[in-house]
């Protein structure tokens, strides 16, 4: 048998029973799992399982009700505000959490105001507090490596959706991060663009770039993922590699969910 | 037409023009970052500020502007008047002038009109390029003053260039509590010449070229939008 690939990697997500219900539904119902340097971890479950309410959570852009969070080494604080409500302890924590996060939206939410570049640079230059020639030199790699170098002084609604998510990607990478979160960074786009945008997902994944994916793309998520978790209302249904998941699932459920996705793949 | 008075009033003609431009720009900007913490105020989560906020555009865009110059000018005015430490101090001066109060009661007013602006445009903006930027680790006013608050402003251009011409036009209310504006200055030629209305054509030409000139600048600043298809 092979030594456990994760037994010298770091932990660079620790989520622990997790809990979060938007009113009366219950989202997450005591999810726990673990995220180690270099894996690509991806979610899946059908529509309202919570993979994308569990994404949420880590980067803090959805508070949980109970449970524990910790981002490479460092557990975030909460605290009840006065209806009893929990909430960050503090801010600045999840600022500095959040710059080791870096997330790609399915919207991909790009700055309309700014161009390419500048998506880029914004967050180096004024949070990370980097130079403006270095950010830009190393935006200018990322463009290059994302394939839309000639698109850098170009506003983002000239530019197709692929295209677009790519400079998220970009934006994303510029910030330097420990792990990349993705939420469904191909449901926007026609399986052409999709292509483009899950090339450049692939290559990140092969330099070791440590991920986070919640994604409808089943046939990816079987090439990329070191770690498949497949939930299901709210709780971790099915978690393996992806051969085990995909292909020898335990759960009756995710078999199902699986092979429907894939016949209609 | 008898124009023959403008050789010798011209002087206080331009010196009349330049406060009411004053008057615009001083409480064009005040009122401006007023407006800011009014619309932020109205989309707050805080009831008591949403609430204050609420009130004070209701205040504000339910009294007449007049009414509100009125007010502080005759009102407040006289109350410092009451004060003796005021009047004795370096403030005075000001406290005296009726500018000062027309400045305040129209910083209130665009206070009041363009913060409901704003927070409508705050709204609008997507609000995913605003959770983008909380999620890349961008603390909060930043988030507002690189994401939010420039995409907002650049999307009501056209309404500031109308808010600006609304508020020039305002500021003739000045000459009511004897502040010698452009209008101001109308009517005290009228009253020294027995003229009725060669100076109040003269004046109406001055606002109608004022108001072009913010026309035109907000159009010069629209046009320098490369992305205002994508807003």
């Amino acid at each position: 048998m092979l030594p456990d690939p994760h037994a010298t990697k770091q932990a660079v997500i620790e989520i622990a029973d997790l809990h979060k219900r938007f009113g009366a539904h219950p989202v997450l119902q005591g999810v726990s799992f673990t995220a180690h340097q270099g894996e690509v971890v991806s979610l899946i479950g059908a529509s309202g399982s919570g993979k994308s309410t569990l994404l949420r959570c880590m980067n803090l852009l959805e508070v949980p009700d109970s449970g524990r969070i910790v981002i490479a080494g460092e557990q975030v604080a909460f605290r009840n505000d006065r209806k009893g409500q929990t909430m960050v302890a503090d801010p600045r924590q999840v600022e500095r959490i959040r710059t080791r996060l870096a997330m790609v939206f399915q919207q991909f939410n790009l700055w309309p105001h700014m161009t390419v570049l500048e998506n880029l640079i914004e967050v180096p230059v004024r949070v990370l507090g980097q130079a403006r020639p270095q950010a830009i030199e190393l935006a200018e790699t990322l463009l290059a490596k994302v394939g839309i170098a000639d698109k850098r002084h170009h506003y983002p609604a000239f530019l197709s959706g692929g295209q677009q998510q790519r400079v998220a990607i970009a934006r994303a990478l510029a910030t330097r991060p420990s792990v990349m979160l993705f939420d469904e960074p191909t449901s926007a786009l026609d399986p052409e663009l999709a292509g483009e945008v899950l090339k450049v997902i692939r290559n990140l994944a092969q330099e070791g770039c440590t991920m986070v994916l919640v994604t409808h793309e089943m046939a990816f998520a079987r090439e990329v993922s070191s770690k498949v978790l497949f939930l299901h209302q709210g709780r971790i249904e099915e978690v393996g590699t992806a051969q085990q998941v995909f292909e020898s699932p335990s759960s009756e459920r995710c078999r199902q969910f699986v092979n429907a996705q894939f016949c209609r793949a | 037409m008898d124009f023959s008075w403008f050789s010798e009033y011209h002087p206080q003609l331009w010196l009349a023009a330049l406060t009411t431009v004053q008057l615009l720009l001083v409480s064009g900007s005040a009122g401006f970052v007023l407006a800011i913490l009014v619309g932020f105020g109205r989309l707050s989560k805080q009831p008591f500020i949403a609430w204050f906020s609420l009130s004070y555009t209701n205040l504000i865009r339910g009294t007449p502007l007049l009414v509100q110059i009125y007010v502080l000018y005759y009102g407040l005015g006289s109350l410092f008047q009451d004060m003796p430490t005021l009047r004795d101090s370096i403030l005075w001066p000001y406290l005296r002038e009726g500018f000062w109060y027309v400045a305040l009661a129209l910083t209130l007013s665009v206070g009041g009109y363009l913060g409901e602006v704003l927070k409508s445009g705050l709204r609008a903006v997507p609000k995913g390029g605003l959770e983008a930027a909380r999620a890349l680790g961008m603390p909060r006013l930043l988030v507002i003053r690189r994401i939010w608050l420039p995409q907002t402003l650049y999307m009501l251009l056209p309404t500031l260039a109308g808010e600006s011409v609304m508020l020039l036009k305002s500021t003739a209310l000045a000459s009511t509590v004897a502040v010698m504006d452009a209008l101001g200055v109308a009517n005290l030629i009228r009253n020294q010449t027995f003229l009725t209305y060669e100076p109040l054509l003269i004046i109406a030409g001055l606002y109608l070229l004022l108001a072009i000139a913010i026309e035109q600048l907000f159009k010069r600043l629209e046009s320098r939008l490369p992305f205002r298809n994508a807003l």
